[in-house]
């Protein structure tokens, strides 16, 4: 079995090659006098139609295509290509017209976030593992309502076997937040720690206060408070692998109907097909 | 270790289900219903488990994965322990995503619609705005693109529309017969052009070799789009082409003007000058000759200017360029011989001979001398009788008529009266012989150029000096009456006429007046009179009775006829009995026209004429400069030095004015370098074929224009130089029809 | 559940399904004594049977007597005509005697449908497609497949299952008659592998079926049974065995026999290590391994060669403080050879370098060191002999968790799999496409949970193994859970399952999920008398039914999950080398 890298090697080369080899077939054409942006836009959007239809090969899993993953590598360079393309149909330059400039803004967002969505795909899941345990992110919701309710479990007991009120006190003024806090949207990306780090400078500063029956306690809310860190990142990172396809997914749809649009117009007003 | 938070022992868990687009609103509190929302995301749960029935006592059968058995267990009469409020189910997140997409879809579509259809107009499916010369039609698809049929498919649809757009340009672009074609020359002249043009000195480059396949199916008739590509912007140009696009279709395609570009032939020359000008002898010879050299021309822009449009350089014309030295000699300064043009002549007839014969021609003087002149016979080819005798006579000459047939000698009698029957009819019609003869020519229509001012009272006062008898004899030679056999000549030999003209003797003179008072009458009138009258025969005997008497009176001495005439005009000599025509100086009109007419018609007695006024001998010298081009099947003689022709674009362009500038102390022969060997006149005179030439100067070479014209320099692309469209091209052309249409819209 | 069931039509939209819950028959389970309706009676007639004549109850201790065995451990069975007694692949833990009439034994093995079970569904895109298109809307949908004809459920919940078109399957020259007094299933009852031969009532025949536990304590305690055990094994397959094992050396058949003579059968662990494992699983890997039973100690003199029959072994080494556990041995590998052959050659005394302790239930063949150099050895070729010494230098021992990731496996036992889902959580992306996959291949149903433990940034995922050793099939009274061959993937028979959860709780990973049944409308189906949830025992099936494979694997999109057969286990360094 082959490393990745060498995979990543092989298919950037051979996709470098496919690009020249276009550009060299679009400079004969223009020299030829061929309607090249006609030419293009067809491949153009033959390569659209098929990175679509990954998505359709998702849903139809039982259709012995080929693997999936085969069809990610496809879509990852196919679709590096199609940007080339794209510049290429484009001439560079943003279009005069409004409908093409509308289809080339989308099919610039849809390019851009399939570029990060990429990024993310590769980046983000070795720092949930090292975060810590992985969780199943359905489950989330239910695991934050299950450490809350320990928490409070364990503020109970504090506040029933050693009759003071220092943990209470925190619980209301910090862990009580704190675990019901969600964390926000962009996490990941800045490396969202300051909350869970200033609850346990709460809880070490409280520790002062604290007999050695509660400081178990304290031990176990240090425990509690770890495991929510984590739960935050596991959420944080799961949605954020899950939201940029927010972007990706409906504006390709749009695109489609922008292209048939712009393909019908093209043919029907372009003096020589 | 801390313990993990999602349990792994098995069966205290389900399968998640994140398929489902539904979950239970109490999932997060980790007790979901055992149901879960329909597909609907309707909540349908009522308790945590359904109490089954042991015995005769109900126990809990809460699933593990919920936490088993609850405590309490169920009520007794069997219902659930621990109901489940109803909840609100929680959309998954894919549930979103798919509500976001259809959104997005909808919304596409929705501006699609509006782009297309919508009241937004063309401003949306355009693809940009078209060039400032099209931006009329910015808001009019229809001017330019057609909008029914659909999307064409197959091939045969797709060139159908393609020529149907192509039309839409023409509208307002014309571009001649063959617009369409390559370089609006037929295919066959292509060819001709290929052969002539030599193969390209590099190999055609990688880039265009491969490119060749591609331009393999260009169609005969390309789309106007091939090349001009609209929708570009105001500024855009979209006639730009670079080279190798120019060349893809080419036979022979090569790099650039430096480098594969063929040497040129015989730039600029294509054709020999239409004024034969010889630029080596007139700088060599004349102008350096002392007698000239004072007003000898010292550059060349004393003959030559450029064009307003700074393109060709044009010759300044006759009085600037020629006249110093050339007026005189077109007026016969200096001229040996007549200075006039010889129009009408009596020609020597053996007369002896013909009354031998028994053919009298009545009077005739004795002492004529030359041949029938080229315009009588001309003007005679128009009489019927006299044209077949002149083919009667055949190559018997009538000066001496000793040997020849009898027929022969018939012939020449009846072309002796037909001389007498033109003479009379010019000076009694006048202009209108000549006319009528024109008249015969399809086309020519005869002018007053043709007549020179033809007077027909010159040319009554040399009949009466010559044959005073003539309007009757005509007369009567029509009314077909013998004439009387001539009186033997005795006294007055070797007296001939009197060197000037004398006046009209008044006793013959009756006759004549009253003959002339009625010059043409009808037979019967023209009867009576001769009845009345004695006959004429004794007319040369009073003539010869009063031959001394008019020199006595006589105190002035005249003029030389041809020296009254020194602008031009009628004038006759008694002595040669001629009738002659001077010329009036340069573009002389009777000549002009003479040249013109006789040059187009083929028939000898007309090439007889082009060929007396085209001798370097004739009188006004036309043809010593100008020349006759053969166009086609008739011949056109060039007045004129070549001029700019807006409306023919030619396939290489050049202007002289940018490059003046660039112009060292060599001047104008920088570029026209002279070559001295080159044997400039043998291509003129009788030849008419203007393609046929040897150019006073060598042709220019590429070296002197790639000095400024690469790439990096001054440019060597080929539009700079070459047009594509060429021929007869009015690049816009204004339509009545329309304009009028567009006004009644208005 | 193939019965006629009887469900009211429900109103729209209706807040109180249970009213309207599906009803039918289910069924339950029988009490933990292996038959309750044993009898001291039956016991007197069982002891009175010429079987147990010279079955000597004094020798058994007073703990165990041969009485209480009977009556707990063994139970009376009377078979009808062409009722099948056991399958061919299935995991018994119980070995017949017949005590009256004959069973046939097939040796050619009838198609599977006539053993009562679901032909396995023919891979086609196109019914795959049809399915997918009817996909149930909710979770767990019963099919109203029909039950595999001869299966028998009668009240009480006791299926029998019969050989259907017995004259048609049954050519006299194909099966081999045993007559009363004659024992079988007892190698497949101790030694852990799947039955070899389908045996069928032949005429109504009494049988007197022994759980393994209770046939082990009499092959214990009674020298004649166990001469009787162990020699019908030898002369059945033990040479069979050895020779396979032992090809490499290609023995001639006398010294084979020699060695077959010699060899003396061993047992480790215990026999439903499962329960116990799950118990453990909580505790750390070093007191999991304290607590497997030791085989044989580093440091002591190989006195036998051990070969393991079924089973595995944790070969570790002393480190230190601790153990560290070099490899694992699985059936027909062999456990201190090297030593011996270095020992035999250099004359000297070496050690065992590495421990040997049994991961859950080892059946192991032991060969007398004397045996081997008296009879192997010599004649081997020194090239084998230099292949098989131990090289002078024991291998650097590298530092503590040199194989995190082994050790986890040995520990967790996931070395049992064939087709052990392994996700690398440093490529997946959490986007559940695999379980995706899964639903749209199983109606709608996963068939497997993303999730298990971790190790070294690879996670175990609970989906079945289909393990080398499946415990799971263990007790299955229908035999609804099945091999496709042996050896072969681990199939459960949705229209045989009883949802009795025998296998659920048998499986030590987890990987069997008990689901309750839901009808079209996504309400429950329970049962007629008691009301309970029908459940029903699900798990991986390998999408066996699917043309492209295992869909998890080919919907994963970022080359994150596998499965993994552990045997080979270079396959599984190169993937996580990648």
């Amino acid at each position: 079995m082959k490393t990745f890298l060498a995979r990543r090697w092989l298919l950037a080369l051979v996709t470098l090659a496919v690009g020249a080899g276009i550009v060299f077939g679009w400079q004969l054409g223009v020299i030829a006098l061929r309607p090249m942006a006609i030419y293009s836009g067809w491949l153009l959007m033959a390569l659209v139609l098929v990175l679509t239809f990954f998505n359709a090969r998702k849903k139809l899993p039982f259709l012995p295509l080929l693997s999936a993953s085969a069809w990610m590598q496809a879509h990852i360079y196919l679709g590096w290509l199609g940007c080339f393309v794209f510049v290429l149909h484009t001439g560079g330059r943003m279009p005069d017209g409004r409908l093409e400039v509308v289809l080339a803004a989308v099919f610039g967002v849809v390019a851009a976030s399939g570029a990060f969505g990429l990024w993310l795909s590769r980046w983000l899941p070795p720092r949930l593992v090292r975060s810590g345990e992985s969780l199943v992110y359905e489950r989330i919701p239910s695991l934050r309502h299950q450490l809350a309710n320990e928490v409070k479990e364990v503020v109970r007991r504090a506040e029933v076997e050693a009759q003071s009120s220092t943990l209470p006190d925190l619980y209301l003024r910090v862990l009580h937040p704190y675990f019901l806090r969600v964390p926000p949207l962009l996490a990941p990306l800045t490396g969202d720690a300051r909350a869970a780090h200033h609850v346990r400078q709460e809880l070490e500063s409280a520790r002062r206060y604290l007999n050695p029956a509660e400081l178990n306690l304290a031990g176990e809310l240090d425990e509690l408070v770890e495991a929510k860190r984590n739960l935050d990142t596991q959420l944080a990172g799961q949605r954020l692998l899950k939201l940029w396809l927010f972007l990706h997914l409906p504006l390709t749809y749009a695109m489609l109907v922008l292209i048939a649009a712009h393909v019908w117009v093209a043919l029907q007003y372009s003096h020589r097909l | 270790m801390r313990r993990l938070l999602q349990s792994i022992i098995h069966n205290r868990k389900l399968y998640d289900r994140p398929q489902d687009e539904w979950t239970c609103g109490r999932a997060a509190e980790g007790c979901p219903c055992v149901f879960g929302p329909d597909h609907k995301g309707e909540c349908r749960a009522t308790s945590q488990c359904l109490p089954a029935k042991k015995g005769d006592r109900w126990v809990c059968t809460r699933p593990i994965s919920l936490g088993g058995p609850c405590a309490h267990g169920p009520q007794p009469e069997g219902a659930c322990g621990c109901p489940v409020p109803p909840c609100v189910p929680v959309r998954s997140l894919r549930g979103y995503r798919r509500q976001v997409t259809w959104l997005a879809t909808c919304l596409a579509a929705g501006l699609v619609t509006l782009a297309l259809w919508g009241w937004t107009g063309p401003d949306w499916i355009s693809p940009g705005p078209v060039t400032a010369s099209h931006a009329m039609s910015a808001q009019r698809c229809a001017d330019c693109h057609v909008q029914s049929g659909g999307v064409a498919f197959t091939a045969a649809e797709r060139t159908r529309r393609t020529q149907e757009h192509n039309q839409l340009c023409l509208k307002c672009h014309d571009l001649g017969n063959h617009g369409r074609l390559a370089h609006g020359v037929t295919g066959a002249q292509l060819i001709a052009m290929a052969q002539k043009m030599p193969p390209a000195l590099t190999p055609s480059p990688l880039v265009q070799r491969a490119a060749r396949p591609l331009a393999a199916g260009h169609p005969t008739e390309l789309a106007c789009a091939t090349c001009h590509r609209e929708h570009h912007g105001r500024e855009a140009s979209i006639r730009h082409l670079s080279d190798q696009q120019c060349q893809v279709c080419h036979q022979a395609p090569f790099d650039g003007f430096t480098a594969g570009h063929p040497e040129f032939t015989s730039y600029p020359a294509s054709r020999r000058t239409r004024l034969q000008f010889d630029h080596i002898t007139h700088w060599q010879k004349h102008f350096v000759d002392p007698r000239w050299a004072k007003i000898a021309p010292t550059s060349c822009a004393y003959c030559h200017e450029h064009a307003p449009d700074g393109g060709k350089m044009l010759v300044k014309g006759f009085e600037q360029s020629c006249a110093q030295c050339h007026a005189g000699q077109i007026e016969g300064e200096g001229r040996a011989g007549a200075k006039g043009l010889v129009f009408l002549r009596l020609p020597e007839i053996d007369i002896a001979a013909l009354e031998a014969a028994g053919r009298p021609v009545g009077e005739w003087p004795e002492f004529c001398e030359g041949e029938i002149t080229s315009f009588m016979a001309w003007m005679l080819e128009g009489d019927a009788t006299a044209r077949k005798a002149m083919a009667a006579l055949g190559p018997a000459r009538l000066a001496d008529l000793g040997d020849a047939t009898p027929a022969q000698k018939a012939a020449a009698a009846e072309i002796v009266w037909s001389i007498k029957g033109l003479m009379a009819d010019l000076i009694t019609q006048g202009q209108q012989v000549m006319m009528r003869r024109l008249d015969a020519y399809a086309g020519a229509r005869g002018s007053t150029r043709h007549t020179g001012n033809f007077s027909a009272d010159s040319l009554e006062a040399a009949q009466r000096a010559w044959l005073p008898g003539l309007l009757a004899e005509v007369a009567a030679h029509r009314r077909g009456e013998k004439p009387a056999p001539r009186p033997p000549r005795s006294t007055n030999a070797g007296a001939g006429p009197a060197a000037g003209v004398a006046p009209a003797p008044a006793k013959p003179a009756a006759d004549p007046d009253d003959l002339l008072g009625d010059p043409a009458p009808p037979p019967k009138a023209a009867d009576d009179d001769l009845l009345a009258a004695e006959p004429p025969a004794p007319a040369p005997a009073s003539a010869a009775t009063a031959r001394p008497e008019p020199a006595r009176p006589l105190t002035l001495e005249y003029d030389d006829a041809e020296a009254r005439v020194a602008e031009g005009g009628w004038y006759r000599r008694d002595e040669t009995y001629t009738l002659y025509y001077r010329p009036t100086g340069h573009a002389d009109e009777f000549l002009t026209a003479w040249l013109e007419t006789t040059a187009r018609d083929a028939q000898p007695a007309s090439q007889a004429i082009y060929d007396e006024l085209a001798s370097p001998r004739a009188p006004g010298v036309c043809m010593k400069c100008h020349t006759t081009d053969r166009v086609g099947n008739t011949s056109v003689v060039n007045w004129l030095t070549s001029r700019p022709q807006p409306l023919n674009r030619p396939f290489t362009t050049f202007k002289h004015a940018p490059h003046f500038s660039l112009m060292g102390v060599q001047g104008c022969l920088a570029c026209h370098v002279m070559d001295p060997k080159a044997n400039y006149a043998a291509d003129f005179g009788a030849s008419r074929d203007s393609t046929v030439f040897h150019s006073n100067f060598a042709p220019i070479t590429k070296n002197s224009c790639i000095a400024c014209h690469q790439p990096t320099l001054a440019g060597a692309s080929c539009q700079q130089c070459h047009n594509y469209h060429t021929g007869e091209v009015r690049l816009l052309h204004l339509q009545a029809a329309e304009v009028k249409a567009g006004g009644a819209a208005k | 559940m193939a019965k006629s069931t009887t469900r009211p039509t429900i109103p729209a939209g209706s807040q109180s399904p249970y009213a309207q819950a599906t009803r039918q028959a289910g069924p339950e389970r029988w009490d933990k004594p292996f038959s309750p309706d044993m009898k001291e009676v039956d016991v007197d007639l069982i002891m009175a049977h010429p079987t147990f004549y010279n079955t000597a109850p004094d020798k058994f201790p007073a703990g165990i007597p041969l009485r209480g065995i009977l009556r707990n451990d063994t139970r009376l069975h009377q078979y009808m005509s062409g009722e099948i007694i056991v399958r061919r692949g299935d995991y018994g833990h119980s070995a017949f005697i017949i005590l009256d009439g004959a069973v046939k034994v097939l040796t050619r093995e009838p198609p599977a449908q006539l053993l009562g079970r679901q032909p396995s569904v023919r891979p086609s895109v196109w019914g795959n497609f049809k399915r997918w298109l009817h996909r149930p809307r909710y979770a767990e949908t019963a099919s109203r497949r029909g039950a595999p004809p001869g299966l028998q459920t009668d009240r009480g919940g006791e299926t029998r299952i019969f050989l259907q078109d017995v004259p048609g399957v049954l050519d006299p020259d194909q099966t081999i008659i045993l007559r009363e007094g004659e024992l079988f299933g007892e190698i497949a009852a101790l030694g852990r592998t799947p039955r070899t031969a389908t045996v069928v009532a032949e005429g109504e025949a009494l049988l007197l079926e022994i759980r393994w536990q209770g046939l082990r304590e009499i092959r214990k305690y009674s020298p004649a049974w166990k001469e009787r055990i162990d020699g019908r094994y030898r002369e059945r397959s033990l040479k069979r065995h050895l020779s396979e094992t032992l090809q490499m050396w290609n023995l001639s058949d006398v010294t084979l026999q020699l060695v077959a003579d010699a060899t003396r059968f061993e047992t480790f662990g215990e026999f439903d290590w499962h329960s116990s494992y799950q118990r453990m699983r909580e505790a750390s890997a070093r007191e999991l391994m304290e607590k497997e039973p030791l085989i044989a100690r580093e440091g002591d003199y190989p006195n036998g060669l051990l070969l393991v029959r079924s089973g595995f072994a944790r070969v570790s080494r002393r480190y230190n403080h601790g153990e560290r556990t070099e490899s694992y041995l699985g059936k027909g590998q062999v456990f201190g050879l090297q030593e011996i052959v270095t020992g035999w050659r250099s004359g000297a005394h070496v050690p065992l370098r590495h421990s040997l302790r049994a991961l859950g239930y080892v059946d192991l063949l032991f060969i007398p060191t004397a045996v081997i150099e008296q009879h192997v050895l010599p004649a081997l070729p020194a090239e084998q002999l230099a292949a098989f010494t131990l090289p002078d230098t024991p291998s650097a021992a590298g530092g503590a968790g040199a194989d995190e990731l082994l050790e986890f496996m040995v520990a967790q036992r996931f070395i049992n799999g064939r087709a052990t889902m392994l996700i690398d959580l440093d490529r997946c992306t959490r986007c559940d496409d695999c379980v995706r996959a899964c639903a749209a291949t199983h109606d709608n149903n996963p068939r497997f949970i993303r999730h298990g433990p971790e190790a070294g940034g690879v996670m175990v995922a609970s989906a079945c193994m289909h393990c080398v050793d499946p415990v799971c099939m263990i007790g299955c009274p229908t035999g609804a859970i099945y091999r496709e061959n042996i050896e072969g993937l681990v199939g459960i028979d949705a229209n045989t399952c009883i949802g009795c959860s025998i296998c659920a709780n048998s499986c030590p990973y987890g990987t069997i999920q008990m689901v309750a049944l839901h009808d079209e409308e996504g309400l429950p189906v329970v049962t007629e008398e008691t009301g309970a949830p029908i459940r029903r025992a699900t798990k991986c099936d390998l999408c066996i039914d699917q043309p492209g494979g295992p869909a998890c694997v080919n919907a994963c999109p970022h080359d994150a999950l596998v499965r993994v057969d552990m045997r080979a286990g270079d396959k599984l360094a190169d993937w996580l080398r990648r």
